[in-house]
């Protein structure tokens, strides 16, 4: 598979998007149009919020991992992609060798596992430490408001291993989670909690998803996608 | 099949096999037996405490519906030799395991000091129990079974025997004692007493469901229980 070149694994990565698009069921309306992922794709490259000549740079952009994620890594093409800036270089590379493995497969994994044959070990790993120096969303969660989200992140157990504050989970290998998007973080709540997303660190979460409902679901994902500067 | 493909399988089998799940009750000396003989410290208890209080609540009530054991009024030994199972791997818990790490409640002082706090509080006058009441047929047949392979170990009344770590369950959640039930019958939980195992080797589904509504329904004496539900626990004021 060599001979593929980062232009055509970028039509292939975009021929995923539209085919998803194309049989996304139920969700389909949420998908943007083909269009505007093209825009968002010619204007990432002047978005860059990290400028630096490192293996993991230079990787970040042949492997077309920018094309998704946005140049800063918290501006993704579609709201059920999830914001990787800063994210813990432990998780980032466990979810990156499970997409690839197939062991994660829920979501848009496939759009992303398309790729991912282009990817070895050790550039996972220069990957998966370059986007944790990623600067996050400004701010964080804070469980004084007096809102539903912030009760049920309390109630719920969500801060005991993810941190008050979102950002500040109790294993490197779990999430931060504060300022995702709040599609993406919908999807990951439902997926754990039914099971279709299994890999890694989940079985912890699952554990407790039964006491949440469908409800409280998204008020959580939309909670945690505002955040308190 | 060809001869070299059985000797692959077999070989594969057996390199397999360690892997698996093992029983096993108990390891000996470790920190278990390090904690057993240190003085607790209340108040560092309290403290260690607050780890456990975001699941297990302020009042180590866990949850009525059973996700969530009550951890208040445990026997000392029989919460240290959870806690040191969970960690070593012995007791498969994704959801506590992280919780249970020495970088989140430090080492066996601190194992001693928490329990101790735990097994002071008062109990939940108000546990989650199963759906049949005193004088139904299942309730009585519960009691049968209760008094017929359970009290040698766990006592008359649920009250446990802390020399041996066998655990208090009067006043546990019904929800969470039948999933554990469950566990240890069908080889889940690891750390299972094997004498307890092959107790209930022969327990249907119903059997499990009846003892433990009956557990569940075994009375607290009141000098262990807080004075009502809406009870707080004031070090967390």
């Amino acid at each position: 598979m060599k001979w593929i070149n980062s232009k055509m694994v970028l039509v292939v990565s975009l021929a995923t998007l539209v085919s998803i698009s194309a049989c996304g069921g139920g969700d389909s309306e949420k998908v943007k149009p083909v269009s505007e992922t093209k825009e968002a794709v010619k204007a990432a490259p002047e978005n860059i919020a990290v400028a630096e000549n490192s293996a993991g740079a230079e990787l970040y952009k042949t492997k077309t991992c920018f094309t998704c994620h946005g140049m800063d890594g918290k501006t993704p093409i579609l709201p059920q992609y999830p914001n990787i800036a800063g994210q813990t270089a432990e998780y980032a590379l466990q979810q990156m060798i499970d997409i690839k493995a197939g062991t994660r497969a829920n979501g848009m994994t496939a759009a992303m596992k398309g790729i991912m044959h282009l990817v070895s070990d050790e550039e996972m790993k220069l990957l998966a430490e370059y986007v944790s120096t990623f600067p996050r969303r400004e701010g964080g969660l804070s469980m004084a408001e007096d809102s539903e989200g912030a009760k049920l992140f309390k109630t719920k157990t969500c801060f005991t291993c993810h941190g008050a504050d979102g950002k500040t989970p109790l294993l490197p290998n779990y999430p931060k989670i504060e300022g995702q998007s709040a599609e993406y973080a919908l999807q990951q709540m439902q997926d754990i909690k039914s099971g279709v997303r299994n890999n890694a660190q989940t079985a912890a979460m699952k554990g407790i998803m039964h006491l949440v409902t469908d409800e409280e679901i998204a008020t959580l994902a939309t909670y945690m996608s505002t955040l308190v500067k | 099949m060809k001869k070299s493909t059985l000797l692959i399988l077999t070989a594969l089998l057996l390199t397999i096999m360690p892997l698996s799940a093992q029983q096993h009750w108990m390891n000996e000396g470790g920190e278990r037996e390090n904690a057993l003989n240190l003085k607790p410290d209340l108040e560092n208890g309290l403290d260690v405490f607050e780890v456990c209080s975001g699941c297990h609540l302020p009042e180590g009530w866990g949850s009525k519906e059973g996700t969530f054991p009550q951890i208040a009024g445990q026997l000392a030994p029989v919460s240290i030799k959870q806690l040191a199972d969970i960690r070593e791997l012995n007791r498969d818990n994704p959801t506590m395991y992280p919780f249970a790490l020495p970088r989140s409640i430090g080492g066996p002082q601190a194992l001693a000091d928490v329990v101790a706090y735990m097994e002071n509080l008062p109990m939940n006058p108000d546990n989650g129990k199963g759906e049949w009441a005193a004088g139904t047929s299942e309730f009585k047949q519960g009691k049968k079974l209760y008094l017929d392979n359970c009290i040698q170990c766990h006592g008359n009344t649920g009250e446990g025997d802390a020399t041996k770590f066998y655990p208090l369950i009067q006043g546990q959640h019904y929800n969470y004692m039948l999933r554990q039930f469950e566990w240890i019958r069908d080889g889940k939980r690891r750390n299972a007493n094997p004498d307890m195992v092959k107790q209930i080797v022969g327990f249907s589904d119903k059997d499990m469901q009846m003892v433990i509504n009956y557990v569940s329904r075994i009375p607290v004496p009141k000098e262990k229980l807080a004075p009502s539900a809406d009870w707080l626990n004031p070090d967390f004021d």
